[in-house]
């Protein structure tokens, strides 16, 4: 597969579009424990660093600042709509252990992306390794081609994995959508279907509608919907580019939702959607 | 917010119905593919009216008669209801921002 150089990504020059937003800190691999380990265990461990720091706090403040901290740490970032404790159905092949055609997959992945940023979608995809390797590749091309802002495309995909309940999906288009320059309040508009919010152009705020109709209903789009958006300036090129937007999306949240493919470690922003979606069904 | 509530029972619809300003019941079918793609957009427009307008889902194979009542012949069907009185109905898929400016424009009528 043939790389791409710099200056064929116009849109973020080859900087890595997952690299984490500077308003985002990542969790330490000590609030990370926290997440996976039953709660209470999470409380008492806080309480007892607290206490052994001798801050001069007492018990009872000791155990409501560890509380806080725990709930806290708990509803920012929730956890996964997918039942964690089932394993993804496909075998996830970490990167030290690739070889061949994978690893020339990740190879790449890593080249484009960073260091470590292969991501589990992909890890899945590579157990057919050609397939893997054009899905990539044509995921380059949408992102770093044609007429439409990385802003634009990330803010549809963001929009799609809330609709299709993706929650690893969201988490990473949120983060790729950040990096393309939205604020947590256009990410939020992203999650609310709100393209009036988003700070997109006339033309991408049409298309975002767009992009939304056709996956809701392809066949509901009806010559004046054409109209409309040619009216706003968009050409062949930006509806196949949207179109294509949606599928990419779409084939994503399936994927990662038919094989339970959880989260990336690497990811860190907007991971409670699941839990949000499960407390509102 | 991705799901709606289900009004799973004819209490909880009559209860949807009796409380005052603007309801959006969405009524669907478990086979209906669009409905699924649709409740997302219906409940982000209730999120996003921060209280304004209330959002239900109501199932019309569970609820024949107030299908039948309220005549609907398809999935998915929104009624949007003002202090209990149907002031408004829109079949097929909508986008939020369709819904937004559909609502928007029945409440000022």
């Amino acid at each position: 597969m043939g790389g791409f150089t710099p200056a064929e990504l116009p849109h973020h020059q080859g900087r890595d579009l997952l690299s984490r937003p500077a308003s985002v800190t990542r969790p330490r691999r000590e609030e990370q424990a926290c997440r996976t380990r039953f709660p209470f265990q999470a409380w008492r461990d806080i309480s007892k660093k607290l206490h052994d720091k001798r801050l001069g706090l007492s018990w009872k403040r000791v155990t409501v600042f560890a509380t806080a901290l725990v709930m806290g740490n708990t509803i920012m970032t929730g956890q996964w709509s997918r039942d964690a404790s089932t394993p993804p159905f496909i075998d996830l092949v970490p990167i030290e252990q690739a070889t061949g055609a994978r690893k020339e997959l990740y190879d790449e992945m890593e080249r484009v992306r960073g260091h470590g940023r292969v991501s589990n979608l992909f890890k899945a995809y590579a157990a057919f390794p050609a397939l893997a390797k054009a899905n990539f590749q044509r995921l380059m091309v949408l992102l770093s081609q044609g007429n439409l802002s990385v802003k634009f495309k990330e803010a549809v995909m963001t929009a799609l994995a809330e609709a299709n309940k993706c929650d690893y999906c969201v988490s990473f288009h949120a983060t790729a959508l950040r990096n393309a320059g939205a604020s947590d309040e256009e990410v939020v508009a992203a999650l609310e279907f709100d393209p009036d919010r988003i700070g997109l152009s006339d033309k991408e705020k049409a298309l975002f509608n767009y992009a939304l109709k056709a996956n809701g209903d392809p066949h509901s789009i009806v010559p004046a919907n054409i109209e409309e958006l040619r009216r706003k300036g968009a050409s062949d090129c930006d509806l196949i580019e949207t179109l294509e937007t949606v599928n990419t999306g779409n084939s994503f949240n399936l994927i990662n939702g038919a094989l339970n493919v959880g989260p990336d470690d690497f990811l860190s922003y907007l991971k409670g959607r699941g839990e949000i979606w499960k407390k509102s069904a | 917010m991705a799901t709606l509530s289900d009004l799973t029972s004819a209490e909880r619809v009559d209860a949807a119905l009796a409380a005052r300003g603007l309801l959006v019941l969405d009524v669907y079918t478990q086979s209906c593919v669009i409905c699924r793609r649709m409740e997302p957009m219906v409940a982000a427009v209730a999120v996003a009216s921060g209280g304004a307008v209330r959002a239900h889902k109501l199932d019309a194979e569970r609820h024949v008669e107030f299908a039948a009542k309220y005549d609907v012949r398809g999935v998915p069907t929104l009624l949007l209801f003002r202090d209990g009185r149907l002031i408004g109905r829109r079949s097929g898929f909508s986008t939020a921002s369709a819904l937004r400016d559909w609502i928007g424009a029945k409440a000022r009528e």
